[in-house]
């Protein structure tokens, strides 16, 4: 067989694995250390390419990001940061139409900087933010959709792991990825702002359940109005917080690790400071801290090791030659690209799509002249649509897990959080067609 | 009739990096060449995976000695622990600032000392051709007039050139050159030892346009080097012709970087860099400074070995001219 | 009072590892001190922080032993990640499977632990060599003089964590052969 029949069988034997519900980094390693071995018709070859990746490839400063970033996610989710910046956008904008819904993706939009991980986002506000929604006669089922749409923001906006994930992946700056991050995120939500306005407008059925929404007219007069110094209280805390960690990364002050880890710091203070830190949290806290950095780390090692093996076997280069043959020019090029991550953030979780597909996708976007920062946000964004689309979609999950309602159901959120999908794809093409809206911070 | 032999060269930096430019733009044909005119027997089917695909910076050794290239670029400087001897410039600072000259010395030193023809063996390696850096000076952001400008000042020096910086008050703070701009521009030094054609492509005399030549020295980075498993299995003439090739690899890549440092300086100045001597006299007085401390740390480390290569480097220094602004070979002479 | 501690004693009682018996208190014990040495590295990069900005005084050696200390976490915890079903997957297959064909899906699981288990002794046996050399020969990271630390403790964490990896994924093997010959699988 020639290299790259080997190279093209084995990336389907990756797939069907992984489909088939092999973990992941099994998965990747074994392919990896098979794959080796047959190319080079040397298994001790395969051994220390492996070893390698094992240890080499992950006893790097820069992955000592991931375990703080985690860390500093949640030690903020647990300290109702999340709940004062809601409350405070919520009394902000109690008159508009459409408002909850715009509080839930500006709250969202700050507690985004502070926490790398969507997760964390859908679960903090779903508590905060669909409980009220529902009491003021929102449908629960776009309620639901809203905090798992814009929850996306976690990773978009710095600090992020997808970011961190895709930098070390592709060899690009994490700081230039961080900084490439802040405009299509605070783009992506201004586009979903506008969309809830329109919608509240002209779809008003899709909003509001509008018996439900008549009751609470009634109550209206019951709102309270926030005073300008009960705003800064509340707004206080995480914005120091995110002027610490972006602020320290935008001047440079901090390299991303010291920004994960003096943010992380600055998390603890303030949890403490609020008092929402005792033993057994503490505990519960850092134990998830691990188990979520774990995973990813793992994941990464035996991406490396992957990526390492096709590019022994030749793979990115051939495919690049097959793709330029086939004369689909860098815009074809990403346009399957962009389908092929969709179709995955189906089945799989953003870390692993990365993973998968960037160490093939990259040099090819590089030969097409791509810049490797602007390609990598495109690739978040397309990663994260995963993040909100059936029959694996981990915020859906996350939200109907957290809000635990009988009366919503898995499909129902999936319905009411497609107009924030179709809003993603609006914004990738956006930020597709302006590569200055990556590039213009750098 | 010709044999085809697959070679896989590779190397973790890109090829337009000053190690890894006469791999690719002298060591492969020049090889071909040596191979075409000696009657075509062989010919090389170059398997290219440079710029860090197959392994990074810190896994250079291993990467060679475990085969998973034949060939590539060794950073010995990386490997302080598993080629302590190979580091024997940082340790004896101030040595010389020809580089090119630094090129044939270690090319004759790592062919011709048995410690260091061993250390290449015991690494699975053979050594082809040596790499080098130009000379070290202070890139700040003021000028360095004396050496008691240095005191308390806080300056990037990493790895083993932080000992330059001991006896002179200064506050050696770790990094590297991607470090660098940052650091300085916020204030966390207040500049860096570096080398022209490192510095120059990181845009640090943005923030620090002062250069002060002080001429610490050049310094020997590693070699371009061949698998020994793999270099015993190829036949003869191959062989010849690898070797050959490394010789003339050493010579251009000594040639490129004083151009790429030419070219790197002139840059520079057009972009505001101002560039000054440290006064003789003051150079004497760092020189006098630093304490012995440096290279019997060094000394400890490799032994026997250490010795004979030391005096064996500083023999060379001598017999080509050079003279070393501080004779560090005193101590085992 | 905070939002997501439900959240948070939900994903922690999904691990505990039930399935892995006893044996689950070991890589228990070490995934905490991996989650301790997480913390212990925040504190570190503050000081260094906090040091070299304020204090004139820098840490040597901060950036590689944070380094190091990423392989420490991961292999610390990496028994843990598997015996508590961790390890990421796409679990759309295997859910279908769990319906309507259990006995295949619970031969499924046992063929991934078998899978999981050859690929940490493989894992072993490449980092084992490795880990001796360190060893004898006293390899060291950082700069004589400056701040030097021996390789070997990180070097035979990969083998240790390997190694408890592996002995998670046989551990998990017998509840589902019960549940194969039960005829009944859980949805994850
Ligand atoms: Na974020
Ligand atoms: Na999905």
């Amino acid at each position: 067989m020639t290299d790259l029949g080997l190279g093209l069988t084995l990336i389907a034997l990756l797939f069907v694995l992984v489909i088939m519900g092999l973990h992941i980094a099994v998965a990747l390693m074994s392919v990896a250390f098979v794959g080796v071995w047959l190319v080079r018709d040397n298994i001790d070859l395969a051994f220390n390419l492996m070893y390698i990746a094992a240890y080499n490839g992950i006893s790097n400063y820069i992955f000592a990001t991931i375990p703080l970033f985690v860390l500093m996610g949640l030690l903020v989710s647990i300290s109702n940061v999340g709940r004062d910046t809601f409350d405070v956008a919520a009394s902000l904008l109690r008159r508009i139409s459409g408002g909850l819904g715009i509080a839930t993706v500006s709250a969202n939009t700050v507690f985004a900087a502070v926490t790398g991980v969507s997760i964390a986002s859908a679960a903090v506000f779903t508590k905060v933010a669909v409980p009220e929604m529902a009491r003021l006669g929102y449908n629960k089922a776009f309620a639901a959709g809203t905090v798992a749409g814009s929850s996306v923001l976690g990773m978009m906006i710095p600090p992020s792991l997808l970011l961190i994930v895709y930098g070390i992946l592709a060899e690009v700056s994490i700081g230039h990825m961080f900084l490439a991050g802040v405009l299509p995120g605070l783009l992506l939500a201004v586009n979903f702002v506008i969309m809830i306005l329109l919608l509240a407008r002209f779809a008003p059925n899709l909003v509001y359940n509008m018996a439900e929404k008549l009751k609470a007219a009634h109550g209206r007069e019951a709102e309270r109005v926030m005073g300008l110094g009960e705003i800064c209280v509340k707004l206080v805390p995480i914005l120091l917080l995110v002027a610490l960690v972006l602020g320290g990364l935008y001047s440079g002050f901090f390299t991303p690790t010291e920004a994960g880890g003096v943010g992380a710091f600055g998390a603890l203070v303030l949890a403490l400071a609020r008092r929402s830190l005792n033993a057994s949290r503490a505990w519960q806290v850092l134990w998830e801290t691990g188990s979520v950095a774990v995973g990813i780390l793992i994941l990464l090692i035996a991406a490396s090791f992957y990526s390492r093996m096709l590019a022994m076997v030749g793979m990115p280069a051939e495919i690049a030659m097959f793709v330029q043959d086939a004369g689909f020019g860098p815009y074809g090029f990403l346009l399957i690209y962009v389908i092929i991550v969709l179709l995955l953030g189906m089945i799989l979780d953003s870390t692993s799509i990365l993973l998968i597909m960037t160490p093939i996708a990259v040099p090819i976007a590089q030969d097409f002249g791509f810049h490797l920062v602007h390609f990598g946000i495109i690739t978040v964004i397309a990663v994260e649509i995963g993040l909100l689309t059936p029959p694996f979609g981990i915020s859906i999950y996350t939200v109907k897990s957290t809000l635990n309602d009988p009366n919503v159901s898995v499909e129902s959120i999936f319905v009411g959080v497609l107009p924030f999908v179709a809003i993603m794809l609006v914004t990738l093409i956006m930020v597709a067609t302006f590569p200055l809206l990556t590039l213009a911070l750098i | 009739a010709t044999e085809t032999i697959r070679v896989e060269i590779g190397s973790s930096h890109p090829t337009q990096n000053i190690w890894v430019w006469a791999m690719q733009n002298v060591f492969q044909p020049e090889v071909d060449r040596i191979l075409e005119d000696n009657g075509g027997n062989y010919r090389i089917n170059w398997r290219e995976s440079y710029g860090g695909t197959l392994f990074d910076f810190g896994d250079t050794r291993t990467s060679l000695r475990d085969g998973i290239v034949d060939v590539g670029m060794v950073g010995t400087v990386w490997e302080g622990s598993d080629m302590p001897l190979q580091n024997v410039t940082y340790y004896t600072p101030f040595a010389t600032e020809d580089h090119e000259l630094l090129v044939q010395i270690f090319d004759e030193l790592n062919t011709e000392v048995g410690a260091l023809v061993d250390s290449w063996a015991s690494q699975n390696m053979v050594h082809l051709s040596s790499l080098i850096t130009d000379s070290y000076d202070i890139y700040a952001t003021s000028q360095v007039e004396s050496l008691d400008d240095l005191r308390n000042m806080r300056i990037n020096a990493p790895g083993s050139s932080a000992n330059w910086l001991s006896g002179t008050g200064a506050t050696p703070v770790d990094g590297a050159l991607t470090t660098y701009y940052t650091n300085i521009q916020t204030g966390v030094t207040e500049g860096a030892l570096s080398f022209a054609t490192g510095i120059e492509p990181t845009q640090v005399y943005e923030v620090a346009p002062e250069l002060t030549r002080v001429g610490i020295g050049a310094m020997y980075f590693g070699s371009v080097a061949v698998n020994k498993d793999f270099y015993e299995g190829l036949p003869e003439e191959v062989r010849e012709a690898f070797l050959e090739a490394g010789k003339e690899t050493s010579l251009r890549h000594g040639e490129y970087v004083t151009e790429q440092m030419d070219d790197a300086l002139e840059k520079m100045q057009n972009q505001g860099l101002n560039v000054s001597e440290l006064p003789e006299s003051e150079k004497e007085r760092w020189v006098e400074s630093l304490p012995e401390s440096i290279v019997e740390d060094w000394l400890d480390m490799g032994g026997d070995d250490a010795e004979d290569l030391l005096k064996a480097y500083f023999d060379l220094l001598r017999e080509h001219g050079e003279e070393p602004l501080r004779d560090w070979d005193a101590i085992v002479r | 009072m905070g939002s997501t501690d439900e959240e948070l004693r939900e994903t922690i009682k999904g691990g505990e590892g039930i399935e892995a018996g006893l044996f689950r208190y070991i890589p228990m014990v070490f995934g905490a001190l991996g989650t301790v040495w997480i913390v212990f590295l925040m504190f570190l990069i503050v000081a260094d922080v906090v040091g070299r900005n304020f204090l004139n005084m820098p840490i040597t050696g901060v950036a590689e032993f944070a380094g190091r200390s990423v392989v420490a976490i991961v292999y610390l915890q990496l028994a843990w990640a598997v015996v508590s079903g961790r390890l990421t997957r796409a679990g759309f297959v295997l859910n279908l499977l769990a319906e309507r064909l259990p006995r295949v899906r619970c031969a499924l699981e046992i063929l991934y632990l078998l899978i999981g288990a050859t690929l940490f002794a493989l894992l072993i046996t490449a980092s084992w060599g490795q880990f001796v050399d360190a060893w004898v020969s006293g390899q060291y990271f950082g700069v004589r003089g400056q701040f030097t630390m021996q390789t070997w403790p990180f070097r035979g964490l990969v083998v240790l964590g390997s190694a408890l990896a592996l002995l998670a994924c046989l551990a998990l093997v017998p509840v589902n052969v019960r549940r194969l010959i039960e005829g009944r699988a859980d949805v994850i």
